[in-house]
């Protein structure tokens, strides 16, 4: 990563916030992402690690415009998207892509993949070297030509997500959001995807967020990550600090948990009764909790490496 | 009815309480037969713990499935299934009925084995006693609480219906019905799906701590959560590939798709197994493996090769 | 190669011929649709008499070679009458059927795909039409505007669409929120475009196969509307209006009324077992359980 003069951050995400209101009699709101504020520079991965339920998906959604945030400002390359709508939306989505979790909905199952490969740059006009283009895509990927002629369910889900890939790059975007692009993969398979992801970013040099649940995909993934719990960031730096050096209680047990060895946790879920106080998410599973915890939430603080932590200022 | 016999002593010993023997599971569809489990061999000692892994498609599943008799009409099994020294394969249902829970106890792979209707109390004190047992309510529903209790839930659990609990409380809710009749035998059918790290980490030492005093046979593609065994069979294209014990599978693995196989880790460096596992209908000839295998010769196209050795083994012409 | 060139029909049915597993009841059915089609479109060919020559010599005549069904009171040919009815009945329940898929389709596919106010417009009227009984309101068009087969095929069509509006728009919303339209999307795709190309095949299965369970229920409406009077006036041949004209004479004569309602009987059986198989088969899930 580059010193601190050359961070240009090509996304930029400032206190975005997700409530979705439930109820009829007695509306409830329910913060599925709060106050979540972070920058991506173009050659770098970014990870957004939590459990599910933390709001990790609901992110990438809004940066890529899928959901409509509540409050908050999105910054790609200096334009703001948040309140785009309609036409301008529609013509600007090509610059923001996303791979999605389950392989098996991500294509349109009555259409051959070969057409959903190129789908997007048939619909922007670049129709004349369209099968010089297309070798190029599945040389990028690594993919069989005789795949184009099947339908999505004869084909295995790590080329599919390969070809979702290929079809996300071909319309050169300007963000790139991952959401468990290998979480319904085998082993085997997800080193190739997961190893593409980078390649590829690497090569194009766009912002790429990779949502995972799996701190080991994180670690090797990414230069920097964020990790969330109940809707917000509670420890945010480079990835190696963040691993090697956690602040943040839950992320300490999150990396305990992933490498199976003891965690002395309260019992229960995580973010269980949380609802019952104001303070931080995790003050019921912490075993370091002190009375202030309960109070307040605790704003995330720190120069590079962040942490919402009273512990850790 | 001819029941098995009933041996609640568990010892850990060398007799073993699952015997499996050349079984073979097909399934007749019509675009082929569909050979799930082909040609498996092991045994499962009393008190032992032993981790079958393998990725989607190898058959695993379909395993925990023949040894309850619980597969659909259009499977074929042959084989022999020991258990506790008295064949169970190919039992009447009514046998299956005395041995399933009591003896062998199961915890499935969907949280969708729960009844959505059903309060969760109401479906642990079924697998309690299923159906014509004599026991007091009261007993039931005391045994009930402490069942759930043991797995770390708390008692409030019991009045609420699936919907209302999170997935890792489901999955502990099935892990109690698993064990509700104190079965000498547990079949774990991917315990973890679904789960986050955090989950997944407590699923893990839950199921450590209720198997310290009886047999388990984990299913699982986790290799991970394989660690928790002290034995692992490799399982790839129905069969056994490679056993042996936890540590020597998992830090010297000798045969090459085990050896790939650990290696696509992330944390031990995520290299991947070039092509793809072969479909279940035409299954490769010679070594199974040999298509995908870098160290393939003329020998391993042509030729079968064994699983050498009884506690721990491995089939390739390669590496024996 | 062409990559690029898949062919429509692909698109809207990707299954092998071999794999859809036809029963002998599904190609019995088919066989007699098939006839019945052919009997609407040339009925000339089929029939051995003029439908409508009245022959009054020749009254009430049991089924024979000269008349394969018998006479009806007025000594016309019911042979003759009942393949011109089936052209009658199959032409007003095919238009009503029609009618309700092309303009319930199209304001559920409205209504489900953009939501918002659009929808609630479109629901509330599906909701106003629910509330209403269809066959009463039939009666009383028709009490308006006079008994012709016309006027009936209007009144139900009127009352058809509703109920494919709703489904449709069940479709389009389950459709609508599958992470390979949110890929559409993305890739620059106009609503227009994802609409034609992601929704409306994912639409067209069950679409089609309700329509076929439909034509039977409809056919059963027209024919009863028939029977009350209300609908083909005489001389027309219609199945309905055959059986009501042949109520006096059902114990003397029986021919009159258990020809014509044979073929009711026997087509609504042929739809519904048509439909009902090609609901089965519509669902691409489905298929590939049936077909792996």
């Amino acid at each position: 990563m580059g010193s601190k003069q050359e961070f240009v951050a090509m996304l930029v995400v400032e206190n975005l916030s997700k409530i979705y209101t439930s109820g009829f009699f007695r509306p409830q709101d329910f913060h599925a992402v709060k106050d979540v504020s972070f920058s991506v520079h173009k050659d770098e991965i970014f990870g957004l690690v939590g459990e599910s339920g933390s709001g990790k998906t609901t992110i990438g959604k809004m940066l890529v415009r899928l959901i409509d945030p509540t409050s908050g400002k999105i910054t790609i390359d200096k334009k703001d998207i948040t309140n785009m709508r309609g036409k301008e939306l529609r013509e600007y989505w090509t610059n923001l892509q996303m791979v999605f979790q389950d392989p098996r909905s991500s294509l349109n199952p009555r259409i051959k993949v070969g057409e959903s490969l190129i789908e997007g740059l048939k619909l922007s006009g670049n129709i004349d070297s369209i099968d010089e283009v297309t070798q190029d895509l599945l040389k990028s990927v690594n993919i069989r030509e005789e795949i184009l002629n099947r339908y999505p369910h004869e084909v295995s889900g790590g080329e599919i997500q390969r070809i979702v890939i290929a079809r996300a790059l071909s319309l050169n975007p300007k963000l790139l959001v991952a959401d468990e692009p290998t979480s319904n993969l085998d082993m085997s398979v997800q080193a190739q995807v997961l190893r593409l992801i980078k390649d590829l970013q690497r090569k194009h040099s766009i912002p790429c967020i990779l949502i995972s649940h799996d701190i080991e995909v994180v670690k090797w993934m990414c230069d920097r990550i964020a990790v969330m719990l109940n809707g917000r960031i509670v420890e945010e730096g480079i990835t190696n600090d963040v691993i090697h050096n956690p602040q943040h209680p839950y992320t300490q047990d999150l990396i305990k948990a992933t490498f199976l060895s003891d965690i002395p946790t309260v019992d229960g879920e995580p973010g269980e009764g949380h609802s019952l106080h104001n303070g931080c998410s995790y003050a019921g599973k912490c075993i370091f909790v002190k009375p202030e915890c309960l109070e307040n939430e605790i704003q995330l603080r720190g120069d590079h490496h962040k942490v919402a932590c009273i512990l850790a200022h | 009815m001819k029941s098995v016999p009933i041996d609640k002593t568990i010892q850990r010993s060398n007799e073993p309480i699952l015997k499996v023997k050349g079984l073979k599971t097909t399934f007749i569809t019509k675009n082929g037969d569909v050979r799930a489990v082909n040609g498996l061999d092991f045994n499962l000692n009393n008190g032992q713990r032993m981790a079958i892994i393998g990725e989607s498609g190898c058959g695993k599943s379909v395993l925990a499935q023949t040894i309850l008799n619980l597969l659909p009409n259009n499977a074929q099994v042959s084989g022999e299934i020991l258990f506790q020294n008295s064949a169970i394969l190919n039992q009447s249902d009514e046998q299956m009925v005395a041995l399933r829970g009591k003896l062998i106890g199961l915890i499935p792979q969907h949280l969708s084995s729960l009844n959505p209707l059903m309060k969760t109390h109401l479906q642990v004190e079924e697998a309690i006693q299923p159906d014509g047992g004599s026991q007091e309510k009261n007993d039931i529903s005391r045994k009930m609480l402490n069942l759930l209790n043991s797995v770390g839930l708390r008692t409030y659990v019991s009045e609420r219906h699936p919907h209302q609990l999170s997935g890792g409380m489901n999955r502990r809710v099935l892990i109690s019905m698993g064990i509700a009749q104190n079965p000498s035998l547990l079949l774990a059918d991917e315990p973890t799906t679904g789960l986050d790290t955090i989950l997944r980490h407590k699923t893990v030492k839950l199921l450590d701590r209720i198997t310290q005093d009886r047999s388990l046979l984990l299913i699982t593609h986790d290799i991970n959560v394989a660690r928790l065994c002290e034995t692992i069979a490799v399982m790839y294209a129905g069969e056994i590939i490679e056993k042996g014990s936890a540590e020597e599978i998992l830090e010297n693995p000798k045969h090459p798709y085990t050896e790939g196989l650990i290696a696509s880790m992330p944390s031990r460096g995520m290299s991947s197994i070039p092509g793809l596992s072969p479909s279940l209908i035409e299954i490769p000839s010679g070594c199974r493996f040999h298509p995908r295998c870098p160290l393939a010769t003329e020998q391993c196209m042509k030729i079968h090769p064994v699983l050498n050795g009884e506690q721990a083994g491995v089939r390739c012409h390669a590496c024996s | 190669m062409h990559k690029h060139a898949f062919s429509r029909f692909e698109q809207f049915f990707p299954y092998d011929i071999k794999s859809l597993g036809l029963s002998t009841g599904v190609v019995a059915s088919c066989i007699i649709l098939i006839l019945l089609l052919c009997m609407s479109v040339f009925p000339g060919v089929f029939a051995t008499h003029d439908p409508n020559t009245v022959d009054l010599d020749n009254r009430l005549v049991q089924p024979g070679v000269e008349h394969y069904f018998g006479t009806d009171h007025h000594g016309r040919d019911i042979y003759s009458r009942v393949v011109y009815g089936a052209r009658t009945s199959m032409a007003t329940a095919l238009s009503v059927v029609a009618i309700g898929v092309i303009v319930g389709t199209l304001l559920g596919l409205i209504a489900g795909y953009y939501g918002g106010i659009i929808d609630q417009v479109i629901m509330r009227i599906v909701d106003l039409f629910l509330a209403f009984p269809a066959t009463i309101l039939a009666i009383a068009l028709v009490g308006l505007f006079g008994p012709s087969l016309f006027n009936i095929v209007l009144a139900l069509s009127i009352m058809w669409w509703v109920s494919y509006a709703r489904i449709i728009r069940g479709v389009v919303l389950q459709v609508k929120e599958k992470d390979f339209i949110k890929g559409a999307y993305l890739m620059g795709g106009k609503n227009r475009y994802i609409i034609r190309k992601h929704i409306i095949p994912h639409v067209l299965s069950p679409i089609f196969a309700l329509a076929t369970l439909d034509v039977g229920s409809a056919i059963l409406h027209i024919t009863g509307l028939s029977f009350l009077g209300l609908g083909a006036q005489p001389p027309t041949a219609e199945w309905g209006s055959m059986i009501q004209g042949s109520i006096a004479f059902m114990e003397t004569a029986p021919q009159t009324m258990i020809f014509p309602g044979l073929c009711i009987i026997i087509t609504v059986i042929s739809f519904n077992y048509l439909g009902d198989w090609i609901k089965e088969r519509s669902d691409p899930v489905r298929m590939e359980k049936i077909t792996v």
